[in-house]
């Protein structure tokens, strides 16, 4: 029942995260759903990492797809 | 005024419809009938060492209000003697010489009857042959029919069998009966096949009788698997016809069988890759006549679509027909509901409360008046609302194509990437 909003939820915090300048550097995905290591980007000044949990297809669907803009924008500036 | 002319592996018709291979085309009489009813070819009932049949042999699954939604049989290959039927075919032919004539043929899995037979036929006068590897019923018990026709091996090497001796185009008919068609498509190509047909029937129980727990149909008291088909087996072909119309190494002509009884089914099958179609139960439902219809229908289609020749139509929709890992998972549909057609039979909701993701709810209209809506946002486009709702235009399904399309196949070459 209303898994949009659970959906929401996870894409809240990928993007929360995008916004402090992670970015996705390891993906698992097994039987109870993805889990999504983000690490800071080079330029910051440490190596935290954080491991979100998606459960929702929608959330696991938005991840990937942020993947892809992220090799996309890899691939244009080289790094 | 299109062309409905085809040419089928050589084979040329003046029209794609053809009556495939069985009761409908057991006679001359009834050949030359359907002839002058319109239809371009006929494949005669399987010849081969006669048999004898049983008595109640077909049996009819109505559903709802729609007799004949299925249709089983239990009836083998022809019961009367070769020179007979070869008989009828030289006359047929020498009246009909504008009009296909194909032997549809099943012995048993040994060289020599392949030669004899395929020679003797072809003698007649035939335009083609059919190799029978799809009965599932009776001479598969004998190793024929089905039983032959699920080995790849024993399809190759009874098609080349039956290669060594035809002049003949060789058209082999493939059961469905098996998990993946295309392995013994292809092994019809590799045997040398001119082209290959599909589907015969299914195998099927049609029913228990609760009063005498007879099966349904039975002989005396009991009762055996049969053959499938009619409409309900129509979307089991198409799907078989396309699968195997995809595959580059199966590069031969396609004759699609199933459930076709109008222009409409016999449109579908050759955008999918068929470039004839064969109608058996939907003739023996409503006659000969039903052609004129299917006739009128596909020229008035292919006029209406620009086409010159129906021939044009084969094989388009073909390359939209993919793997499922190669489909766009950022596309989405999502159900609407239109109040002005919504007759408040509260069907969708059940399905989408029982069955579905929930998102189709109650709420107030300005008049008071309860009424339905979909949660645009939790609906997962899967359309059973729009299946279930008997009120026409009162769902519809809206597009929300996505800016980048994301394909599973593409999805996991990604993840893998990352570690996944």
């Amino acid at each position: 029942m209303h898994e949009h909003r659970s959906f929401l939820e996870e894409k809240r915090k990928i993007d929360e995260l995008l916004q402090s300048n992670f970015h996705i550097v390891k993906v698992i995905e097994n039987l109870s759903g993805a889990y999504v290591t983000m690490q800071r980007s080079d330029d910051a000044d440490d190596d935290l990492s954080v491991t979100v949990h998606l459960l929702s297809a929608d959330a696991r669907r938005y991840m990937t797809n942020v993947l892809f803009a992220q090799r996309l924008k890899q691939s244009m500036t080289g790094s | 005024m299109a062309d409905l002319q085809i040419d089928f592996a050589g084979i040329k018709s003046k029209n794609p419809f053809w009556l495939a291979s069985g009761p409908p085309t057991n006679t001359g009489y009834q050949v030359q009938r359907a002839f002058d009813a319109g239809w371009g070819g006929a494949v005669w009932k399987t010849l081969g060492d006669p048999v004898i049949n049983v008595t109640s042999r077909f049996s009819g699954l109505n559903y709802g209000g729609q007799r004949v939604a299925g249709f089983n049989n239990i009836e083998l290959i022809t019961d009367r003697p070769l020179e007979v039927n070869l008989r009828e075919i030289r006359e047929t032919k020498r009246n009909y010489p504008d009009h296909a004539i194909i032997a549809s043929l099943m012995v048993e899995p040994k060289q020599e009857k392949w030669h004899e037979i395929v020679r003797r036929v072809e003698d007649a006068g035939v335009d083609g042959l059919e190799l029978n590897f799809g009965c599932p019923h009776g001479m598969a018990e004998r190793g024929m029919g089905s039983a032959s026709g699920q080995v790849p091996e024993l399809v190759e090497k009874q098609t080349y069998w039956a290669k060594e001796a035809a002049e003949t185009p060789v058209i082999v008919k493939l059961t469905p009966n098996i998990t993946d068609i295309t392995a013994t498509a292809f092994a019809a190509a590799q045997g040398g096949a001119d082209a290959i047909s599909m589907i015969n029937t299914i195998n099927s129980l049609m029913g228990v009788d609760l009063d005498s727990w007879n099966t349904i149909p039975n002989v005396a008291g009991k009762g055996t698997h049969g053959g499938y088909c009619g409409p309900a087996v129509k979307p089991i072909a198409l799907s078989m016809v396309a699968e195997c119309a995809r595959e580059s190494d199966i590069p031969i002509p396609i004759s699609g069988i199933g459930g076709i009884e109008n222009w409409r089914d016999a449109a579908e099958f050759m955008l999918m890759g068929a470039s004839t179609v064969q109608v058996c139960t939907a003739a023996m439902h409503h006659g000969f006549r039903i052609v004129e219809d299917m006739i009128d229908g596909l020229n008035n289609y292919v006029d209406d679509k620009g086409l010159a020749s129906v021939m044009d139509l084969v094989g388009q929709s073909v390359p939209k027909y993919l793997k499922w890992g190669d489909l766009d998972l950022n596309h989405k549909v999502v159900a609407h509901i239109n109040q002005d057609y919504c007759i408040h039979c509260n069907k969708c909701h059940i399905a989408c409360e029982d069955a579905a993701h929930q998102c189709i709810e109650f709420f107030t209209d300005a008049d008071g008046r309860r009424a339905l809506s979909v949660r645009e946002e939790d609906c997962v486009g899967c359309n059973l609302c729009s299946i279930v709702c008997p009120a026409e235009g009162a769902i519809t399904m809206i597009d929300k194509p996505s800016e980048v399309s994301m394909t599973w196949n593409e999805r996991q070459r990604m993840i893998s990437m990352f570690g996944g």
